[in-house]
């Protein structure tokens, strides 16, 4: 038949025509700087994951047990001081931290809740000294604190999983390899059309639904970055601009009240918001992939600091 | 499946699973997903379809979990790698002598980026295998006249950048 036939013929022609250009076209490890495995290496590795595996069997009981224990140690050890103010001395779990004016004001639409967000200042960011944000991420049943002190013009400090290093306070955003500095995300377009482009430039390859990169990078740069209060506002209306949005009232995992805002695409699952209309923050970002666990981020501290802690700390 | 075989195996897949990955992945993490591909095609040998052509198809299936399953690890470390990660080493850059290069291929690296992903996954499936048109659909999941048709409208995209001093339509 033709039909099978067709494939066969536009291959062959496709690699006649395009023979010059393959080797631009067709990536090897080497060009990255990186080599494949050789078949022997992985027989090799092969043979070491079987003794793993056979180890791992008789240390599972207990390793469960401990693990049971830290998960009981970190849960409670958080504390919450409110998000809208860092000096605030902290407050032990579970304090609902936002305060109930968010839902008693009722919203209609997913809509109205990020333009109530994108209505509230926020703090300058020109002239501190470091930004700092405390969360913790959960993925399944593992969940990992993270703490950033991010540098205006000096390095910044990351804080995670019992180390503490320092790393560029650069914002890898809008497509731009080796990211924006500070000043550079000061300068940031206020202009919603100008951001949303940026937003799905740099959001990730263009298979992505639009809508998804645009809460994933907005997620992000709400959720840890010291957008000014003119960028952070254009960043609540481009999200606003999104269509398909739905509103719920929700309480983050901490227990704090605010408004759910999700979207459902397909293929990709569920993102989900919870925002504090009345604060302008992003208490909460959730993912949901269809047949995979969800994956989330709790924000319980953000905002300006003058002192990061010093390295090699945990 | 012996050793020999898996080698050889691994020469004929290695390149279309890692550019394959590649278009969804960063470069450490397709490299990754080829060696843990293989890795469990070695484990599982003993369950491998003797048949050639059934056989690259298992291993497509290994590598397509792998590849879904990277991209789900990165969504999932997406905060981690904005600020860790991804400044640990400074960007490869693949293509970096513009002076040498800025010519057909670079034209034709460009147009290529700008195809449609389905487009892309073909062109990139078909130069960097080997396999038939028709085997090659099959692993990518598509009909052969869907196949057949984003081959031919990336071809020409990318052709048109390539013989872009020929006059469009000479020769066809």
């Amino acid at each position: 038949m033709a039909d099978d036939r067709m494939p066969d013929v536009e291959v062959q022609r496709l690699r006649d025509e395009l023979a010059p250009a393959r080797a631009g076209l067709v990536a090897a490890p080497e060009d990255f700087g990186l080599t494949f495995a050789s078949p022997d290496e992985l027989i090799a590795r092969a043979g070491l994951d079987e003794v793993a595996k056979r180890r791992r069997r008789r240390t599972r009981l207990a390793a469960f047990g401990a693990g049971l224990a830290a998960a009981a140690t970190v849960t409670t050890a958080v504390v919450l001081p409110r998000l809208d103010d860092g000096a605030r001395p902290a407050a032990a779990l579970p304090v609902p931290t936002a305060t109930h004016s968010t839902t008693d004001v009722t919203y209609g639409t997913a809509r109205d809740v990020l333009l109530a967000a994108a209505r509230v200042a926020g703090p300058q960011t020109k002239d501190i000294r470091y930004w700092h944000v405390k969360s913790f991420q959960t993925f399944g049943h593992r969940r990992e604190p993270r703490e950033l002190w991010i540098g205006n013009g000096r390095p910044g400090v990351l804080r995670q999983e019992g180390a503490t290093w320092r790393f560029p306070s650069r914002f890898p955003f809008g497509g731009r390899r080796g990211g924006n500095s500070w000043a550079e995300m000061l300068k940031l377009p206020t202009d919603t059309a100008k951001l949303r482009e940026l937003l799905v430039a740099g959001g990730g390859p263009d298979w992505l639904d639009d809508r998804w990169k645009i809460f994933s990078d907005a997620g992000f740069l709400l959720g840890e970055a010291p957008l000014p209060p003119r960028v952070r506002s254009a960043m609540w209306r481009v999200l606003a601009s999104v269509p398909g949005t739905r509103l719920a009232k929700a309480t983050d995992s901490v227990g704090r009240k605010g408004w759910s805002v999700s979207l459902r695409i397909p293929v990709e699952g569920l993102m989900t918001y919870i925002v504090d209309p009345a604060t302008g923050q992003l208490l909460e970002q959730r993912e949901k992939r269809d047949g995979f666990k969800q994956w989330r981020i709790t924000y319980v501290e953000r905002g300006p600091a003058d002192t990061a802690p010093a390295l090699g700390r945990t | 499946m012996e050793r020999d075989e898996f080698a050889a195996l691994m020469r004929e897949l290695q390149s279309l699973v890692f550019n394959v990955a590649l278009a969804k992945l960063p470069p450490e993490d397709a490299r990754d997903v080829v060696s843990e591909t293989f890795l469990v095609v070695w484990q599982k040998r003993a369950s491998a379809p003797a048949d050639p052509s059934e056989r690259r198809r298992w291993v497509w299936g290994v590598a397509h979990r792998k590849i879904q399953h990277a991209q789900q690890q990165r969504r999932r470390k997406h905060h981690d790698a904005r600020f860790a990660h991804d400044h640990a080493a400074p960007d490869p850059v693949a293509y970096d002598d513009p002076a040498a290069v800025v010519t057909e291929a670079e034209s034709a690296r460009r147009a290529f980026d700008a195809l449609p992903a389905g487009e892309r996954e073909a062109v990139i499936a078909a130069l960097a295998s080997d396999l038939s048109g028709a085997e090659i659909a099959a692993l990518l999941g598509v009909t052969p006249s869907a196949f057949a048709s984003r081959l031919s409208r990336g071809r020409e995209k990318i052709a048109r950048f390539l013989y872009d001093s020929a006059p469009l339509g000479e020769g066809e």
